[in-house]
């Protein structure tokens, strides 16, 4: 897959997580970390060699 | 959001449950509640905020009614409780929050918690509880963040439109938070990846990226001296307006000094004037007044003189002289000789005509007579044109003082800052933009020679080393993606930012000169402050205390509308919504002109509207404006102890003035 490709992937993964917290006024350190984590992790499960 | 209804429990002021209905029509979505000052309508407009987000207003132990209070024992517990139906995107809700007291002595009571509740019916008329309610409110109904903007006494309206609040309105209502957000954390991933990196490199790229890091950290500095330097001159220029809108003002206040200054001074060189004037007449008085009182006798005497000399009886000598000669020929100028008895009369004519002398003294008495007519006439203009001068002055003088008071009047309570430090203040903002302006342009410039120059050599080093590792080519993959899905955010927030900003400043633009009646330029400029400038001329005018309150309730209006545009659309990122708008006095203390403007708009601004009124605001012009699109009145009714007996008792006429009747009780004292 091309790296634009991947990335227009990782951007619809990462609106997924972001909209599911746009509610909040504000977010903690935790759960920052845990939804950084996650983000993390997509960008990995979408360029694994 | 469509409010239809709010039952309030034995919450402040309102005793018992107590029911109000709103206009949900939506020809006429004007609710109008009628309250005089005291009965209510605070707590009113608060209760819609407790039962939608909780939140005290006042101290919590003053939340339940006294009267209701009073009527339990103590150590017993009391509930108090708001409940609100509304409708939103075909559901229809019933939200409600009761609050847990305990009476622990006659007049007092402690707060023990409160809970809130939600239930919706959906279109398909299933029901559904939802548990994290004030989440759901806030993602669903209406973001906490904005509720200012909807629930909000008239007073306040006018700091709604300062950039931090448009920026924060934007934002909220358009869930662009979720961009700023995707992108915050999509490069703490890439800063992740780059750790990774940095943690398997050998000693080499360590090095590369030691030094990346540290152009990194300046280009980072330079970018926030950048924004700070940008903010600095995005307030100046705010500020800066501000004082030209004072020194307008100063100008004319200056000006009206200057010329109060040049009155005095006019009247003050007068009055000198007068003074000498009246000082010149007086020493006229004191010294020659003696010859204004003896003209006449001047004259009287000068005339005497006249006479005699035209009579021949003087001058005396030629009498003299005359007379002797006749004695010596013995003749009468007849020809008749002199007898004695003739002789002897002559001689006694003779001895008694004027001396020489006497001749002399009565010349020189003539000539004095003569030079004291001249100076008596010349005293005598000398005091009528003195006094004429003075009389001039003196009506001048009458004139200053008229001017000098109403120039008084007019600067009077103004407090005065010299335009000249006005200037002085302009030109050193101008002065400190302008330094910060060229440190922007000279740190854009260093960071661009920096990133295309020894920054772009470092990564394309780091690059070629990282390739030379299978395992970091992978780790450099993933911070490559991560930073290219941040710029996409970065790139759209940039977009949307800029597009909801101008279908904003379009939508305001609207509904501020429909209200306005004129031609105005409306902007939400890039920073976020709104500007307002004349078409004509380009020219931002000073505002009153009306164009602020119109031009708030027209920024309000617009998001409300553009909200509303975007609310169930497909657009992933802005979501948009619907919200009523409910505010409390909002005519406030504003001329009748502009409670005319906003009363006749008002009804257009927002899906629906509930106004709290006071009696002195519900003027006729207010009531002929507005009644078109009143869906529902309603009246809060204050009362004492014993008005609430008579109350009761029906005695008492209530002053509705049509629709719901809906009434506040209060106890001015507690009941013991």
């Amino acid at each position: 897959m091309s790296n634009e490709k991947v990335v227009k992937k990782i951007v619809e993964q990462v609106f997924k997580i972001e909209n599911s917290k746009i509610h909040l006024k504000s977010i903690n350190n935790s759960l920052e970390k845990s939804m950084v984590t996650d983000i993390i992790d997509i960008i990995i499960n979408n360029t694994k060699g | 959001m469509k409010i239809t209804s709010l039952i309030i429990n034995n919450f402040g002021p309102f005793e018992g449950t107590q029911n109000i209905d709103f206009s949900i029509s939506e020809k006429q979505p004007i609710t109008i509640i009628h309250a005089n000052n005291g009965s209510g309508k605070t707590t009113l407009l608060n209760s819609f905020l407790w039962v939608l987000f909780g939140g005290y207003h006042v101290k919590k132990k003053e939340i339940p009614n006294h009267h209701y209070v009073n009527s339990i024992n103590e150590g017993k517990e009391l509930r108090v409780f708001v409940e609100m139906k509304f409708s939103h995107n075909k559901n229809k809700y019933t939200i409600r929050r009761i609050a847990k007291f305990k009476k622990i002595s006659n007049i007092d009571v402690d707060f023990i918690s409160d809970n809130v509740s939600i239930v919706y019916i959906d279109e398909n008329g299933g029901s559904q509880s939802p548990n994290n309610v004030e989440t759901y409110i806030d993602q669903n109904i209406l973001p906490e963040a904005l509720k200012n903007f909807f629930f909000f006494h008239g007073e306040d309206a006018k700091d709604l439109t300062l950039p931090e609040k448009v920026s924060s309105a934007i934002k909220n209502i358009m869930g662009i938070t979720l961009l700023e957000r995707a992108e915050k954390h999509l490069l703490k991933a890439k800063n992740h990846f780059t750790k990774q990196i940095d943690n398997n490199a050998q000693s080499n790229l360590k090095e590369v990226n030691s030094e990346i890091d540290t152009i990194d950290s300046s280009i980072s500095e330079k970018k926030n001296l950048i924004s700070n330097n940008e903010k600095l001159i995005s307030s100046n220029k705010s500020q800066k307006r501000d004082i030209e809108d004072k020194l307008v003002g100063n100008e004319l206040t200056e000006n009206f000094q200057t010329l109060l200054n040049q009155h005095k001074i006019e009247k003050e060189t007068l009055l000198v004037k007068c003074k000498l004037l009246n000082e010149s007449n007086r020493n006229l008085v004191s010294n020659s007044s003696y010859l204004l009182f003896i003209n006449d006798a001047i004259k009287g005497n000068l005339k005497i003189l006249k006479d005699k000399r035209k009579k021949g009886e003087i001058p005396g000598k030629i009498r003299r002289i005359l007379l002797k000669d006749l004695i010596e020929i013995g003749q009468c100028l007849c020809g008749e000789d002199i007898t004695p008895k003739m002789l002897k009369v002559l001689n006694e004519k003779k001895d008694a005509a004027v001396s020489q002398k006497f001749e002399n003294r009565v010349a020189e008495l003539s000539n004095q007579l003569m030079i004291m007519a001249e100076r008596s006439g010349s005293i005598s203009i000398n005091f009528d044109s003195n006094a004429t001068n003075i009389l001039e002055h003196q009506t001048r003088i009458d004139e200053l003082n008229e001017l000098v008071s109403d120039l008084e009047a007019k600067l009077d309570g103004d407090e005065f800052e010299s335009v000249a430090d006005l200037r002085t203040r302009i030109k050193e903002i101008e002065d400190e933009n302008e330094d910060a302006l060229v440190k922007n342009t000279r740190m854009s410039e260093e960071i661009s020679v920096l990133s295309a120059g020894i920054l772009k050599d470092l990564k394309e080093k780091r690059t070629v080393l990282i390739k030379q590792d299978s395992k970091q080519e992978l780790f450099k993959i993933r911070e490559d993606v991560a930073e290219a899905a941040s710029h996409y955010y970065n790139d759209l927030l940039n977009k949307i930012n800029d597009k909801v900003r101008k279908e904003l400043t379009t939508l305001f633009s609207t509904t501020y000169n429909n209200i306005m009646i004129s031609d105005f330029e409306v902007n939400i400029n890039p920073s976020f402050q709104v500007e307002i400038r004349k078409r004509i001329d380009g020219r931002i005018p000073t505002e009153s205390e009306g164009q602020k309150r119109v031009k708030s309730l027209s920024f309000i209006s617009s998001l409300i509308s553009l909200a509303k545009g975007y609310f169930n659309s497909n657009n992933n990122f802005l979501k948009g919504g619907i919200f009523p708008l409910v505010i409390d006095s909002p005519f406030g203390e504003l001329d009748p002109n502009y409670q005319s403007m906003i009363s006749k708009n008002i009804g257009e601004l927002a899906e629906q509207v509930i106004l709290f009124v006071s009696p002195s605001q519900w003027t006729d012009s207010v009531r002929r404006e507005l009644e078109g699109n009143v869906g529902k009145q309603v009246t809060l009714k204050y009362y004492t102890t014993k008005s609430r007996e008579e109350f009761l008792q029906g005695n008492e006429e209530l002053q509705l003035v049509g629709g719901t009747e809906f009434n506040s009780q209060r106890e001015k004292s507690v009941i013991i």
